[in-house]
């Protein structure tokens, strides 16, 4: 019988490397020299290749732009090393594998585990972090022992939920997520079996094709990687294989070691604010307080809220997800993506918080409360890194950007399912300590994931994009500023289309900045009803397609609505106009000490305005030249009016404690 | 004397055991407490550094319902050494606790990556 609370306790022990035996070490003296450097390279390669394999046989738009990972584990299911797409499932790639080891190989289960079979689960209590995270896990066999295991993950942006998109913001339990399974084997002797994919296209008929190409994309990654690890033990032996498995783990936890050493002790703390549950406003807290110590460190995330109604929860595994996203690309980026590289790391995640949620709460958009995980460890490291390690603090990057999704049927009467895929990989970076953040970046949860072209997203049939541009003013200020977002407006083109949008700090930003440097800002849901946008287009008439211009100018007409961003499910008609925004990455240092002719440049590309360059840079810009001497004037008054505003600690905390938020903080 | 710089904006005296503004050399308060406790602390309203543009519930700013902007200055210098967006009333994070000990200790050391000012 499936015990979740059993699953949630074994979980915890799966995130730690299983213990060497003597046979690995032994395997692992004999390497002879040379092999690991060679062979280490190799399964890399071979992971390159079948990533590549993936992305080309695969449809869906996250698949396609990149944003996946396929792994290569060890016989007891440990993950050896990957190639990303996404950092998200490096930590958490090797949980499903080993319940299926528990239950399959080590348990008394009926089901066995043979060559030629492949697992397929979304369940996100036994890994993945929410039910889009669909994973295919192959074991790998070299005759008739079991060597090692390939997976390949990839977000599926439909799961039959109630709501089209895999991530319904209307969500309050397991039960409106669609789909969920636990692993079942949907291959067997190298063969996908019809019964279990028809049942899955069963469940996922609003995007029935996509589905199916999906399944058969993760199937043939994990095969193509098998294929290559055989190839090497035919090469090596498995003996050799084994070593260097053992080898390539114990350099990953070795490598992280020696450079958490070189950190400075102390305890590092930062808290952010979730201003929705995905259905409803509230005040949810996220806290972290990092210890490092010695060579290990310890995440304590107490003071963290309790579990909320809605959708915004994840299950206790996703915090180490999270900090996967934040330490590979910017603190470990040249270790290996390793269960080893996570070893130095303890969690402790109350029990029944929002990053410790039961098994029955829904935890479909952890996504974006992993958002807030992911700025709290950009916020706390960054000040643990300062003192030795400049280069890698940064401040955190957009955290509250609407990504969304859509459910249309357009002109040739083709049935589309589908994500807003722009704005999502376009957020702004966070500023470091000598540049500023990079523009229009990325995702920080996929470095490697690209938006789709205009063109592609066009070729659906449903929406015409407007806008794809920058995002002026939304991201955060300071001596380096961060990188900046996007705005994205498209209008309906073969309405009905259903529509939502998700995110979070419409009231609250989180991405905060660093060392004196401003968050991103907070930004609305925006969508107009009933424009006239084709018309105007139809007739030559030309208008601003700025968002900020759109909104104060409107000379597009139509009924205007500022929501929270993350916007229910909703339909819209043909010519309605939807729109999507990122916010930017944080800032970092003082405003006041940013070079004048770089806010002159921010101003000359509109990345800023002139209330910006006036109120927050405090620079003179006059018919676009720049004022020297005023702006050392007005930045020398700025500084005399921070004097005279700013008051002593005690006498601001005796005003400070005694006012309230219109909803109080959800605590425990 | 020995200065080790913690932040762009602080540095950690060992022999005074205090906090001290790296930009004018100012103290602020004790090495084993919260830098903010030394510093000159103002409640702002967000829209002040963000500009909100229209007028309506959800706007291009946060909220100043619920929440602000609290900017910590050095008293003597007025340089901002760091700022936080906290729901109202929300206690100050005590973001940076350096365990001096160990930091002598490496100070010591044959070799260490810091940067010490003498
Ligand atoms: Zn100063």
């Amino acid at each position: 019988m499936l015990d979740y609370a059993a699953i949630q306790v074994s979980m915890k022990g799966w995130m730690q490397t299983e213990p060497a035996t003597k046979k690995e070490l032994e395997y692992a003296a004999k390497i002879p020299p040379g092999m690991y450097e060679v062979y280490s390279n190799k399964l890399d390669v071979a992971l390159d290749e079948a990533r590549t394999v993936f992305v080309r046989t695969g449809v869906s738009s996250l698949l396609r732009s990149g944003d996946l990972v396929v792994g290569l584990h060890n016989a007891k299911g440990d993950l050896v090393t990957a190639s990303c797409g996404t950092y998200i499932h490096a930590a958490i790639a090797q949980l499903p594998v080993k319940y299926i080891i528990d239950l399959h190989i080590n348990g008394n289960s009926n089901v066995k585990v043979r060559p030629g079979d492949i697992f397929y689960t979304n369940e996100a209590l036994v890994g993945g972090l929410h039910n889009p995270d669909q994973i295919a896990i192959m074991p790998i066999f070299f005759e008739n022992e079991l060597i090692a295991w390939s997976s390949a993950a990839v977000h599926q942006p439909e799961t039959g939920a109630i709501e089209p998109g895999g991530m319904p913001q209307t969500a309050t339990s397991r039960h409106d997520e669609g789909m969920r399974l636990t692993p079942i084997k949907i291959a067997e002797n190298y063969e996908i079996r019809d019964d279990l994919m028809d049942m899955m296209v069963n469940f996922i008929s609003r995007a029935p094709l996509m589905q199916e190409i999906d399944v058969r994309a993760r199937c043939t990654a994990t095969d193509k990687l098998r294929h290559r690890v055989l190839e090497l033990a035919q090469e090596i032996g498995p003996e050799h294989l084994h070593g260097l498995f053992r080898k390539m783990i114990d350099a990953a936890e070795s490598g992280a070691r020696a450079r958490i050493s070189s950190w400075t002790d102390g305890v590092y703390k930062s808290v952010a604010f979730v201003d929705t549950t995905g259905k409803d406003e509230t005040l949810l807290k996220v806290a972290l307080s990092v210890h490092k110590k010695g060579d290990s460190i310890h995440l304590d995330f107490t003071g963290t809220s309790p579990e909320c109604d809605g959708s915004y929860n994840t299950y206790g595994h996703g915090v180490a997800a999270f900090l996967a996203t934040y330490l590979y690309p910017y603190v470990f980026y040249d270790l290996p993506v390793s269960t080893g590289t996570l070893v130095p790391f303890t969690f402790e995640v109350p029990d029944g918080s929002l990053l410790n949620a039961g098994p029955e709460k829904s935890v479909c958009n952890c996504v974006y409360l992993g958002r807030s995980v992911i700025s709290l460890c950009f916020d706390a490291f960054t000040r643990l890194l300062y003192s030795t390690d400049p280069a890698r603090a940064v401040a955190a990057p957009s955290a509250h950007s609407g990504g969304g999704s859509f459910k249309g049927t357009n002109s040739i009467g083709t049935k589309v399912a589908d994500g807003f895929s722009f704005t999502l990989n376009t957020d702004g970076q966070g500023a470091r300590h000598d540049k500023d953040g990079m523009n229009a970046h990325g995702f920080f949860y996929s470095p490697w994931g690209k938006t789709n072209n205009l063109e592609d997203f066009e070729e659906h049939g449903i929406f015409l994009g407007l806008t794809r541009r920058h995002f002026n003013d939304a991201h955060g200020f300071g001596k380096y500023r961060g990188g900046v977002g996007t705005q994205n407006v498209n209008v309906v083109l073969s309405g009905p289309v259903e529509v939502t949008s998700r995110g979070k700090g419409s009231r609250i930003p989180h991405d905060n900045g660093v060392f004196g440097g401003y968050a991103s800002t907070s930004l609305p849901g925006i969508s107009i009803i009933g424009s006239n946008a084709l018309d105007l287009l139809k007739n030559g008439i030309d208008f601003p397609v700025s968002v900020r211009e759109m909104v104060v100018d409107k000379s597009i007409s139509g009924d205007y609505r500022f929501e929270r961003i993350n916007r229910s499910n909703r339909t819209l008609e043909t010519g309605d106009i939807w729109i999507t925004l990122s916010s930017g990455g944080g800032g970092f240092g003082d405003s006041l000490e940013r070079d004048p002719a770089d806010v002159l440049s921010d101003l000359n590309k509109r990345l800023i305005s002139e209330w910006t360059a006036k109120n927050v840079y405090h620079v003179c810009i006059r018919d676009g030249v720049l004022d020297l001497n005023e702006t050392s004037k007005l930045r020398t008054a700025e500084l005399q009016s921070r004097l005279s505003r700013g008051t002593a600690y005690g006498t601001f905390s005796n005003t400070w404690s005694k006012q309230s938020p219109p909803i109080p903080v959800s605590t425990f | 004397m020995v200065s080790v710089e913690i932040t762009p904006y602080l540095d950690i005296n060992l022999d005074s055991e205090m906090w001290v503004c790296s930009t004018c050399d100012g103290d602020l308060v004790a090495c084993d407490s919260n830098y903010k406790i030394g510093c000159a602390v103002a409640e702002r309203d967000p829209s002040e550094v963000h500009h909100s543009e229209i007028d309506s519930d959800y706007k291009f700013a946060p909220d100043s319902n619920w929440c602000k902007i609290i900017e910590f200055y050095c008293p003597h210098c007025g340089v901002m050494i760091e700022n936080e967006y906290l729901p109202l009333g929300h206690p100050i994070t005590h973001d940076i606790d350096i365990d001096i000990d160990k930091l002598r200790k490496k100070i010591s050391g044959n070799s260490h990556n810091l940067r010490v000012k003498p």
